[in-house]
Order: C-alpha cells, then structure tokens, then sequence
C-alpha cells in the first residue's frame, strides 16, 4: 500500500471516490438548500402575516375617522355626497398610531392627499386603484414598508404601513445562519463521507497495489486486507488464490527451462568437446567409433532428459488423466515379469506379496510409478540383495510397498528425495543413467491422483509406499 | 606440464583427457572429489580442471581444503553458470571460471594463460637465444624456422622455458611431465632430453649432474 492517495486515475478518469463524493456532495447540498429556502420562506411569511394583522385595525379605525367626520359634518358617506375637502385623526387615534410605529396616507376620491402621517415617507402617490374591489384590503412590500389600504365605493383611499426593517433584520439574519448551519452540515457530512469511503476503497486500492507489483514481474505479491466487506473479502481472496496459481505455473515454467539449461549443459559439452578433439586430426577407425558411441551416449542421455521432463510438465499440468477400475497387484505383476532380468544380472531376489487392491486410477501412469520404484530398488541395491513388493487394500485405500536393501537413503536427504534432479550424492550417480527426475515423477503423478506416496529408510531397507483411495 | 582432471561424467572425462594428453600434457584424473582432493594434495600440478558437482566431496570443497595449503592454479569447469556461483567459486580460490558447455579451445587457451601466469609469464613468447617458443601455437622454432617437436618434446622444452635460468630437478619434471601411469624409474626423460637436443642444440639444455637441468 502506498502512501500517496491518488485522487484520480493515472489516464485521466477522475477516481470512484471523488465521483462517489462529488455525487454525495452536490445531492446533499440540493437538499440543505431546498430546507433551507423553505424554512426562511415559512418564517418570512408568518412575520408578514403578523405585520399585515397588525395594520387592520389602524386601516379600520382611519376609515371610521373619516365615517365619524362625515357624520359630524352632516355629510353621509357615498359616492352622491360630496368629497371631503380635509381629513383629520383623533389625536387619541394618532398618538396609538406614533406608539406603535404605524404610518398612514389618506386621499380624496380625486386623488388629492387629505392627510399623511409625519413620518410617511415620500412618494405620496396613491396607490393604483384600478379594479379594486372597495373595502377589500390590499396589501404590498414597498421601500421596507408593509403597507395595507383599502377603497371606499366613493374612491377615497386609506393606506397603512409599517416599517419591516427589524422583520428583514432578522430575516436576513436567520438567513445567514441557515446558510451557516447548512455548509457546516454539508462539510460534516462530507468529511465522514469521504472517511467511509475510504475505508470501503481502501481494499481496492491494496488489489490495485498488489496487481501493480505483479504486473511489474513480483509474482510472489499477495493482497494484504482484512476487506471489511463481505464482496471485497471473496474478491480479495479469489485474486490472491488466481496470483498464486499464476505464481506457481510461472515459476514451474521457469524451473522447467532452468532444469533443462542446466541439465543439458554437461551432454552438450561432451558432445562439443568429443566432435571438437574428433576432428583436430586424423584418427584411426577405433578412435572414431570411440568418438561417435560417446556422442551417441550423449544424445541419448539429452533425449531422455527431454522425455522426462516433457513427461513432467504433461503431468503437472494435469491432461490426459482418464480414470479406470485397475488393479494394484495386477499392474505389479506386469512390472515385475519385465524387470526380472533385469534383477538377475544384479543377483537381486525379487520377493512379492500381492493381494487384490483395486483402485481408481490411470494405469499406465500408476505403472509408471511401480516400474520407476522396482528400478530405484534394484538399482540401489547391494550385490545379492533383495527387493520385496507388496499390495493390499487397508482403511479404505489400496496400497504398494516397495522395499528394498542396500545402503539406504540418509535421513537429511529422505525429504527431498521427491524433488528434481536432487541427488543423495551431491552429483547424480551417472553410471547408472539416470537423469533425476524418476521419483519426481513418481511424486507428480501421485499428487495428480491426490495420493499419497512416502519414503522411509532405516537399517538397511529402504521402503517406498503409494497409498490410493 | 601437468594436469589434474577432476570431473565425474566419465564421458567428459576420457574426452578431456585424452584431447589434453594430445597438446602434451600429463594427465591424471579423479572422478569424485574426495579422490580429487587426496589427488591435488599429494602431487605438484601445474594446473587443476575441477567440476563443481562431485560426488563424496563438491568441487568447492575440494577447492578450500586445497587452497589450505596449495596455490596450485584451478580452473572451474562447472554447469553452475549463474553469475553469484562463479563469485562464489573465484571468491573460494578458483583462478579461472569455465561454464560449460564449452570450447575445448578456449579451455586450453585458459589453461595456458594459468599456467604461463603461475609461471611469472605474461606473453606467449619466449625467446632464448636463437630458439622462441609460442605456448599458444604450441610451436618451437630455431632461427625463425619451426621445428617439428612431438608433444612431449615440447612439454619439455615448454617447461624449462617457462623456468629459464633455473634448475629443474628430474624429480620435478618426472612430476610435471609424466602421469600417474608412467614409470618414473626409466630413462624416457634422458631420450626424450637427448632428442631434443638434437633438434635445437646441444647447448640449448645444460645438464648439472646430481641437480637436473636447466635452460640458461
């Protein structure tokens, strides 16, 4: 896991994270505005609501002055009397209109200002009448002033209003506050957002670390994470069982070629060095057929290697392995008949004990292990030993025990006896032609039946046994 | 000049052998390492051609319990080709390194450069006198014409040359010039001394009774 934390992808696309949190981001804002709005809206009206009450009654009682007025002056209000040349409020009236702040205009039925308040603020225009119904009230937002007026039939106009500057005061400060309360709201949010996230992409970004190593060549990278998330954890655990499985064929490829550079090294040079030193000068017959036996030798040894580890990797790579019912002791027998000679120019006493151990298994490949085992064991064998093979059936698998006498294997070695080209001996024993791959094959085709092959040796006797079930 | 092979692929072996006895060389051989050990030990080689996987005893082994008490010059003949390996070899008192497969020409030629080096001999040529001897050509001429020497012959005169000025005695160059399977009790070094005598000048190889011989 690197420290850097990319932000965005190397080619240009902007990284899941940013998007996911630029989404998250954008949406939760709409919805703090949308909140916002509303509650300023909600809160605005209602103030509105309270000026608009508070200027009914003024507006009635200026109506009702002129009423009153009228009705002392003998003048009955309607659109026949005549228009009312002055207008003027009750002082009682006027001085509840100082105390609470109220200010009001009033105009004749032509149009004239009869009366204004001494803080009314200019323009004194009445208001546009036109398709007023009278005695309806009007309300309107003018210049920081709630204002209200109504008609008479007649056309005179009575305009009340009150100052909204402590209402847009306050409404401007609530707004700042909603605007406050919604960013710090929105940064929250977002901080725990993007540490979410983090911690949901964080395995991600370990995969992608890890995939990194391996594609620059360090196939032995694993994903580290303990993936909090049921999908990322069966992720991680397929990619790490994939990259090992490609680690494994790719270090079996590269064992494969290794084995082979190195084992045909020493061929090759007899080979080259025998046609070399053959054709400095002339020789005589017998020096040639010297020259071309040996070669030959070689090539055959070179030829062999190749077949082994063909034979190897086929088996590795797990082809060609078609099953059938065959029979253990029967399969021994076959072996043994071939090897009898084999034996007797040794001196070897060839001892069996065969009981019927039936099995499910490739029978050439399982001879292949009981021919390469007899021959280990008459190979390695003292002069005059014997080697005794045994087959039966015994908790619920079939077995074969191959033992044989003579020097042994030594305990340090009886681990890596299955591995390629190991050698007890430090150097293969070429005089006997093998090339050090039998019992690793042996020990890949048991593996490929998911059988069990082991080797012990003590006092003597070497003992090798392939359990099948 | 003397050689040891210590080699276990027989085949290599007898083909090693035998090309190397034919430039003139004595040749023993061990197959194993503890026989090449015992070998390197008992005997004063001009050079030794050790392969690193042996059998009983590795190469590398051989090579430690040899540089114990020996600076005989070896060569490394090995299948192990990766470079830490050869480090390892050079590190342990390998004086040369040879991957194989090889060039049997370029392991003689290595050979010859160790050998000539051992000697406190930088070039090819030596030149005594009238006589010049080419280690590489492997030639002896006088007076700017080549002599036809057998092989022995010249491992002779190669050897002396390669000493000039100072005395060689019959010992070491029954040791240096004949294998394990010669019988150092002939006179085969006095024939061959004569012969080459005979083709060189009588004065080319001095004779002190009781010491050996010398090139002066």
């Amino acid at each position: 896991m690197t420290n850097e934390e990319p932000t965005s992808a190397p080619d240009g696309h902007s990284s899941l994270r940013t998007r996911i949190l630029l989404w998250h981001g954008a949406l939760l804002a709409c919805v703090l505005a949308a909140f916002g709005i509303t509650a300023h809206r909600l809160h605005w009206d209602g103030e509105l609501l309270r000026l608009d009450q508070s200027l009914d009654e003024p507006l009635s009682s200026l109506h009702r002055s002129l009423h009153f007025q009228n009705a002392r002056e003998g003048n009955p209000p309607g659109p026949r009397s005549s228009p009312p040349e002055e207008y003027v409020l009750p002082t009682q009236v006027a001085e509840g209109f100082v105390t609470r702040g109220i200010e009001f205009s009033v105009w004749s039925r032509t149009g004239k200002l009869l009366a204004r308040s001494a803080r009314m603020p200019e323009p004194t225009a009445m208001p546009p009448v036109k398709d007023v119904v009278p005695f309806v009230i009007q309300r309107r937002s003018r210049e920081g002033m709630r204002e209200a007026f109504l008609i008479t039939p007649p056309g005179e106009c009575f305009l009340a209003s009150l100052s909204m500057e402590k209402e847009l005061h306050a409404a401007s400060r609530l707004g700042w506050w909603l605007l406050t309360l919604g960013a710090i709201v929105l940064a929250i949010a977002l901080l725990v957002d993007a540490w979410i996230l983090k911690r949901a992409i964080r395995p991600v970004e370990e995969i992608i670390s890890a995939a990194e190593h391996i594609s620059r060549g360090k196939l032995s990278t694993r994903i580290e994470t303990k993936a909090d998330s049921a999908e990322l954890g069966r992720l991680t655990k397929v990619l790490n069982e994939t990259f090992a499985s490609l680690d494994r064929a790719f270090t079996q490829q590269a064992r494969f070629s290794g084995d082979v550079a190195h084992e045909l090294r020493t061929p090759v040079s007899v080979l080259i060095a025998e046609a070399q030193s053959a054709l400095e000068r002339e020789r005589d017959g017998e020096a040639y057929r010297e020259t071309i036996s040996t070669t030959l030798r070689s090539a055959k040894r070179m030829s062999g290697l190749i077949e082994s580890l063909l034979d190897l990797a086929q088996i590795e790579s797990g082809v060609d392995l078609s099953r059938s019912t065959c029979d253990l002791a029967g399969l021994s027998t076959e072996v043994l008949e071939s090897l009898q000679s084999l034996a007797e120019a040794r001196g070897i006493v060839l001892e069996q004990k065969l009981a019927k151990a039936p099995c499910e298994a490739n029978a050439a490949q399982i001879t292949q292990i009981v021919s390469n085992l007899l021959i280990n064991a008459i190979q390695h064998n003292e002069l005059g030993g014997r080697v005794r093979v045994e087959t039966g059936h015994a908790n619920a698998q079939a077995f074969i025990t191959i033992e044989n006498t003579g020097p042994g294997i030594p305990a340090a070695d009886l681990p890596h006896v299955f591995e390629r080209f190991y050698r007890t001996d430090t150097s293969r024993s070429r005089k006997t032609g093998g090339v050090g791959l039998g019992l690793a094959i042996c020990k890949a085709i048991a593996d490929a039946h998911d059988a069990e092959l082991t080797a012990e040796s003590m006092e003597g006797v070497t003992r090798f046994t392939l359990r099948l079930s | 000049m003397r050689l040891l092979i210590v080699e276990d692929e027989p085949d290599l072996l007898r083909v090693l052998s035998r090309a190397l006895r034919e430039d003139g060389y004595a040749v023993d051989t061990a197959e194993d390492g503890e026989d090449g050990r015992f070998k390197a030990l008992e005997c004063d080689y001009d050079a030794i051609v050790l392969d690193w996987m042996l059998p009983v005893m590795s190469g590398l082994e051989v090579l430690k319990a040899l540089r114990a008490k020996k600076q005989t010059p070896v060569l490394m003949l090995t299948a192990k080709t990766a470079v830490n390996h050869r480090i390892e070899g050079l590190n342990h008192g390998a004086d040369d390194y040879l991957a194989k497969p090889f060039d049997i020409n370029e392991l003689r030629a290595r050979l010859r450069a160790l050998i000539r080096r051992s000697a406190g001999q930088a070039r090819d040529q030596i030149v005594i006198g009238n006589v010049s001897v080419d280690t590489w050509g492997k030639v002896v001429s006088l007076d700017g014409q080549p002599m036809i020497l057998t092989a022995r012959e010249y491992a002779l005169v190669e050897y002396l040359a390669l000493r000039r000025g100072k005395m060689v005695s019959r010992t070491e160059l029954y040791e240096h010039l004949f294998d394990e399977n010669e019988d150092s009790l002939s006179n085969l070094l006095d024939v061959r001394v004569s012969l080459v005598r005979k083709k060189l000048g009588m004065d080319f190889i001095q004779t002190r009774r009781g010491q050996g011989y010398c090139i002066p």
